[in-house]
């Protein structure tokens, strides 16, 4: 707190200290303010004076209440109080240590910009404004969390978005009454149905570019101050393995990338079960070659061949796991003596088989290709192996009819999340089975309002 | 698109479906008569739909609208209809090859049946859209396995199996097993005012669907089965086993995924339907309704089982719940004529 007196009134300026710049606010605020001259020293002329005449920064909201008063100042802003006066002014003098704009880490692409949102909202803000100029791009700034006080900021664009579903998200993060918000997922369950669902309805993303183009089909995003990601509402299935990149190559490419990425999510939750349940009891489904292979792996094996799996891939996600919580450094060493060291030892001492290892290795590297989903895939997968292994393929449609009727309950705000598969859009199909070129694409004006049911 | 309505795509998927199972687990020889029966009934049940569709185009609804005598003939034809699937899953469980870590140890007919029964719990509460859209994927893969099932037939045709033997006394039978397999026409009334397409358009679509279906499974099965046609239990299972399309490599196990996919939603559908009816009757009752659905269609079918119904019960069943809208749609006018 730095006090003082300007114009023959004593004040007072109130900051944090390492949240603003020391040379901005000596500069562009103490120096003004300080050179004051009033013929009548009044707190409310002195006030009227700066707010008037003098523009010491670009964010100057007003401070009318305690709690204002807090906010702003842990936000950054210096605060200026004056003795005598009803209210208070803030500015925008930021300088706290930020992390720059960078490549995001999960969503890296090859052809696209390579800025990511990172943890200021402003900027994030900014990130958007500065890839859609348009008037119709609107960004509401409100506070959630009773204690943390977060900004967050609602982004949509007024003639795109479908008016009901924004009201609706508006409603449902009025209805947040948690004292912090540290994360996207602190918010997600409260734009998201109720229902019990394998995939979230909602998507995130920390790409701006991604984002605008979500924006430009009618979604509403919500970003949170201290999140480099945001919320993108509504999410559909098929978004799930769309990337950036599909759009820069030449569109048979993408067709095909877009297949192998549809296959290696199949890939990625079935195989392990698959394999396990048609070597278990459907052996005749399989070639005598490949059958004979098997049984000659499977022979050495000590334990059954579900246990096996289920080990297999358990190992896997501990040897996950303990590497991604990791320096860097020793998380690649601990991913080398997983992979490499265990992986082969097991396989030597015969504990599990080569085929089986494969198989493993297989669906867990196909997981990798969808990396949104890869926490439902990784729980469908050993959900999946279990009823493979112990119901064979009867468990495995009857897992698959559960898993299916979820992904085709799931919708929020009346979107289906299985849009444009069921209900079936011929529109959105030139999208999802295929990718088909910008000429083509330019004349679509899509918002998603149409699979809006 | 309003709340709960669902698109003729998804109305047609959903019941095809479930007169495709019906038809997988039909029991019995069957010939070309036989096979011309069946399409008869599923054309006298096309033009049985005629009134419930021009009901429909005066915005009559069964939910709203209807009688309690008609809701009440509906509600206990889904409760019967839904048992009598029930019977065909525990029936045709032993028929497809189902083994499992618990053989040996537990009934594999009763696991089957109560795990099956259980899904279709969950199923069931997930309500009629998620049902729907659903049954869209499911019918693609349906048509994946039939057009296998349709290649592996191919060398295996024997036209001369199609011809006329013996007396025609199959035909007559045939529209009693048709009328048998159409149980489905219980949802198809129901689910109509749930339909957001044209009633005309959604009914034509179904029904010519359905006509072809019969068409084309009943020709592959009696062509490619005639020979052993006597002696099989379940002809389009047996069909199905015989049409490999690979020389060194058995697919059967693939139609027992559509087997438990196609139960799982056709009891699914017989539970929503019920679980509507019952509102509709009983406008108070909301929690457990898809609980009470299920139960109810268990007890029909240890009922069932237990009188040992044969075909002439479920066709005549049928028969009377096809021209219970021709009757509705008759009082109707004549009451409006009384009015006048």
């Amino acid at each position: 707190m730095n006090e003082f007196t300007t114009g023959g009134v004593r004040c007072a300026l109130l900051c944090c200290e390492g949240m603003l710049s020391t040379s901005t606010i000596t500069e562009l605020v103490l120096h003004p303010i300080t050179r004051i001259n009033l013929a009548l020293p009044n707190a409310e002329l002195l006030l009227d004076h700066i707010e008037n005449n003098l523009l010491l920064s670009v964010d100057r909201p007003i401070v009318k209440n305690y709690g204002e008063l807090f906010r702003t100042i842990n936000s950054g802003f210096a605060v200026l109080v004056v003795n005598g006066g009803n209210h208070a002014l803030a500015f925008g003098v930021q300088g706290y240590a930020v992390r720059g704009i960078s490549e995001p880490s999960g969503e890296a692409n090859i052809m696209g910009a390579h800025e990511g949102f990172v943890e200021v909202i402003r900027t994030n803000m900014s990130l958007i404004r500065q890839r859609l100029k348009s008037p119709m791009l609107v960004q509401e700034l409100s506070v959630i969390g009773s204690r943390s006080q977060t900004d967050v900021c609602l982004c949509y664009l007024r003639d795109r978005v479908p008016r009901e579903l924004l009201s609706h998200i508006k409603q449902s993060l009025s209805r947040v009454r948690l004292e912090t918000v540290l994360s996207t997922g602190y918010l997600r369950p409260f734009v998201e149905s109720r229902r019990f669902e394998i995939f979230s309805s909602t998507g995130t993303t920390e790409r701006p570019d991604v984002l605008c183009s979500k924006l430009l089909e009618g979604r509403v995003a919500v970003l949170i101050d201290g999140v480099p990601f945001a919320i993108v509402i509504p999410k559909l299935f098929c978004e799930s393995f769309q990337t950036l990149d599909d759009y820069a190559f030449k569109p048979y490419y993408a067709v095909f990338i877009r297949w192998i990425k549809y296959a290696a999510f199949l890939i990625s939750i079935l195989l392990p079960s698959l394999y396990v349940a048609v070597s278990l009891y459907n052996p005749e489904l399989l070639n005598s070659t490949l059958l004979m292979i098997l049984a000659q792996a499977e022979k050495e094996a000590p334990i059954t061949l579900m246990f096996e799996a289920v080990g297999a891939l358990l190992m896997y996600e501990i040897i996950r796991e303990a590497g991604l919580r990791l320096p860097k450094a020793v998380g690649g060493a601990v991913s080398i003596v997983g992979g490499l060291i265990i992986g082969d030892a097991a396989v030597k001492s015969g504990l599990v088989s080569t085929p089986m290892l494969t198989m493993v290795a297989l669906a867990v590297t196909a997981g990798f290709v969808v990396p949104e989903i890869s926490q439902s895939v990784t729980m469908l997968r050993l959900l999946f192996l279990v009823a493979g292994g112990t119901l064979g393929l009867f468990g495995i449609s009857l897992v698959g009819c559960i898993v299916l009727v979820n992904i085709c309950s799931t919708e929020d705000y009346g979107f289906p999340f299985t849009a444009p598969i069921s209900p079936f859009k011929v529109g959105g199909m030139r999208d999802t089975a295929s990718r088909e070129g910008f000429r083509s694409m330019q004349d679509g004006g899509f918002t998603v309002e149409e699979y809006h049911e | 698109m309003s709340k709960n309505k669902i698109s003729f795509g998804q109305f047609a998927a959903l019941l095809l479906i479930s007169d495709a199972f019906a038809i997988i687990c039909m029991r019995g020889r069957i010939g070309t008569p036989m096979a011309l029966g069946i399409l008869t009934a599923a054309a006298i049940q096309s033009v049985a739909a005629i009134p419930a569709v021009a009901l429909c185009r005066k915005n009559f609804k069964i939910s709203s609208s209807g009688t309690l005598w008609l809701k009440s003939i509906l509600l206990a034809f889904s409760v019967m209809w839904g048992g009598a699937l029930l019977i065909n899953v525990w029936n045709t469980a032993k028929a497809i090859y189902i083994p499992s870590v618990f053989d040996n140890r537990i009934g594999d007919k009763l696991l089957i049946s109560l795990l099956i029964a259980a899904v279709c719990l969950y199923v069931t509460s997930c309500g009629l859209k998620a049902i729907a859209r659903a049954a869209v994927i499911a019918a693609g893969f349906g048509v994946i396995c039939l057009i296998v099932v349709v290649v592996g037939a191919i060398g295996r045709i024997e036209p001369h199996y199609l011809e006329f033997t013996g007396s025609d006394s199959g035909y007559l039978d045939g529209i009693i097993g048709g009328f048998a397999l159409g149980g489905s026409f219980g949802a198809y009334l129901m689910l109509l005012e749930k339909s957001a397409d044209s009633v005309i358009k959604t009914t034509v679509f179904y029904f010519a669907g359905r006509i072809f279906f019969v068409a084309l499974i009943s020709f592959i099965t009696i062509s490619v089965v005639g020979a052993i046609m006597s002696i099989t239990q379940f002809p389009f299972i047996t069909a199905a086993e015989l049409s490999q399309p690979l020389s060194s490599q058995r697919l059967d196990s693939i139609f027992a995924v559509v087997f438990v996919i196609f139960a799982i939603l056709s009891i699914s559908l017989q539970g929503i339907a019920i679980s509507y009816l019952l509102k509709a009757i009983f406008p108070k009752f909301d929690k457990f309704r898809s609980l009470t659905s299920v139960a109810a269609m268990l007890c029909a079918a240890v009922i069932l089982n237990v009188l040992a119904v044969g075909t002439k019960f479920y066709g005549m069943a049928t028969a009377l719940t096809a021209i219970a809208p021709a009757i509705l749609l008759v009082a109707r006018r004549r009451k409006n004529v009384c009015v006048k």
